[in-house]
């Protein structure tokens, strides 16, 4: 009974892990391209 | 099994975006091989660790850690995933430092060829073909589509496969990577959910009682680490053709199209951390299969554990969302080894071979073409493989046997010997077809153990040689043949800069 507990407390912290991790990576990414997009729109302004 | 309208709609929407990324492509214009095949090495940490993840991650990972899980409990995740997930740590220290060591080279296969001679180069370039010819992930869109749509097994293979091919095809590498981010996020949360909902719907305790219910005793070796079967040779096999890893084109492929190699061993390591998690998660998911299996709620079997605790547990919308995940998991697969199996053909095969003064746009054609050529293959072979997990260990021991010795021996020895390249990878191609041949014919087919096993006597004792233990045969003679050719012909040639050009 101890080890199940152990393991289902694993599935806790995993879905966990998975579910924040993976949304954390795609906010970085966005804010990534947003960035640069910015970068972008600022350069062309200053050309202009 | 039916979805209902709000699965459907998910389903339709995901695959909608996956052609929606193919036709923003189709209107860029593509320069160079460099831009194609490695997005012009402008990948960053985030897109990085997002490719990475649902490259290695695919419909055989998650299937078969459900499998293992329904049979053999959390043992099925130290056999293999534990193992495979160390070598993912120890690629981020060595993959970083290839990057650095080979600046400008495209492949793993480049340096090779640059090393040792076109030997050398043809035999790890089919060893590769061989292991990126995306069969079993084009069989797990197949499978879900029939289950889902409930359409023939051809008819889904071919969807899958098109949609894949469509933007792989269009985008190269840049698109790729930017479905496996997107994929990504839909698998992680699609696995979470498969395996958290009926673990809270049911509990510790019950799912105890449907594990002892299911077996008929006493179920503790689902939680035990060994689970009471795997033995230290069955580890070992497990272990080395868990080497994959370190030679895996599709990783090599995201080394070289990284933007920094910081960024390369940052990725690794959150790699090998999620690919831990979502395994392990999955390896839970066919637990719950077998618990539930007992308790009478379900009636499934190993292979099939996966989808059957999904569609019955998971409320309306949130079976959508698996479906999504588990495409995502067979397509963000697919798409990258079909642009390496292009690569392979065009970049690795046909341009030293037959014409080394090829232009960059024909180059990029032709690996176009590459992909739709791999693509028509595995659709084919798809229709003829029985058994997967066969499947799975002839191509990785083809990929381990041929390419992991002379790479890092062209990496990290000082001397470049051609003869030892050559010899090595040369026996590691033809010595693993010859012991799968020898095997598969003299040898018979064991129901227990599912693998053709051929027992030969030597010196007096009875030997049992499996399908699986050829890598533990070939990759050490290759290994010794390389070490002894390269001691006795120590000549140098240099890689680097030349191996770029």
């Amino acid at each position: 009974m101890t080890s199940i507990a152990l393991f289902s407390l694993l599935i806790y912290v995993g879905s966990a892990c998975a579910i924040v991790g993976s949304l954390l990576i795609l906010y970085y990414f966005l804010k990534e391209v947003f960035s640069a997009q910015k970068t972008t729109t600022s350069a062309t302004i200053e050309k202009r | 099994m039916q979805l209902t309208s709000v699965d459907l709609t998910i389903v339709i929407i995901y695959l909608c975006a996956m052609l929606w990324v193919a036709v923003y492509y189709a209107s860029k214009r593509i320069g160079s091989f460099e831009d194609y095949y490695l997005a012009g090495r402008r990948l960053t940490l985030p897109i990085l660790i997002g490719t990475l993840i649902s490259t290695y991650f695919g419909a055989d990972s998650f299937v078969g850690d459900a499998e293992m899980g329904f049979g053999m409990g959390i043992s099925g995740f130290f056999s293999y995933c534990a193992v495979a997930a160390l070598l993912m740590v120890a690629l981020a220290y060595v993959g970083a430092s290839i990057k650095n060591r080979t600046p400008g080279v495209n492949t793993p296969i480049d340096v090779i060829g640059a090393s040792y001679g076109p030997i050398s180069r043809i035999s790890c370039a089919v060893g590769s073909l061989c292991y990126v010819t995306p069969v079993v992930n084009v069989m797990g869109m197949g499978f879900v589509f029939k289950v889902v749509l409930g359409i023939e097994f051809w008819q889904g293979v071919v969807l899958g496969s098109l949609v894949a091919t469509v933007y792989t095809f269009f985008g190269g590498m840049m698109a790729v990577a930017l479905t496996d981010l997107i994929q990504y996020v839909i698998l992680s949360i699609g696995v979470s959910l498969a395996v958290l909902i009926p673990w809270v719907q049911h509990g510790d305790r019950t799912i105890l009682e449907g594990l002892k219910a299911f077996v008929g005793g006493d179920p503790s070796f689902y939680f035990q680490v060994t689970g009471g079967w795997m033995t230290p040779g069955l580890l070992i096999t497990y272990a080395v053709t868990a080497l994959s890893v370190l030679c895996e084109p599709t990783l090599f492929q995201r080394v070289y199209a990284a933007r920094t190699s910081k960024d390369v061993r940052r990725a690794l390591l959150v790699c090998a951390f999620m690919y831990l998690v979502l395994s392990y998660l999955a390896v839970m998911i066919g637990v719950v299969g077998a618990a539930t299996t007992g308790l009478g709620k379900i009636k499934t079997v190993a292979s099939e554990s996966l989808v059957s605790v999904a569609t019955n547990f998971l409320p309306v919308g949130f079976v959508g969302l698996f479906v999504g995940g588990f495409l995502a998991a067979s397509m963000s697969t697919v798409d990258s080894m079909l642009l390496v199996a292009g690569g392979n053909l065009a970049y690795d095969l046909y341009k030293p071979l037959f014409k080394p003064r090829i232009g960059e746009q024909e180059l990029v054609g032709l690996t176009k073409y590459g992909v739709l050529l791999a693509s028509g293959v595995a659709i084919l072979l798809s229709f003829y493989f029985g058994r997967v997990m066969g499947a799975w260990v002839f191509v990785a021991s083809m990929l381990v046997n041929t390419t992991l010795i002379p790479l890092y021996g062209a990496v990290y020895l000082r001397r470049k010997v051609k003869l030892a390249g050559e010899i090595s990878s040369a026996f590691g191609l033809v010595g693993t077809i010859l012991y799968y041949f020898l095997v598969g014919r003299l040898g018979t087919f064991d129901e227990t153990w599912n693998t053709y096993i051929w027992t030969v006597t030597l010196f007096g004792r009875q030997v049992r040689l499996w399908h699986e233990y050829n890598i533990l045969i070939i990759l050490p003679t290759a290994a010794l043949l390389y070490f002894i050719a390269y001691f006795v012909f120590s000549r140098g040639t240099g890689i680097g800069k030349e191996a770029a050009r």
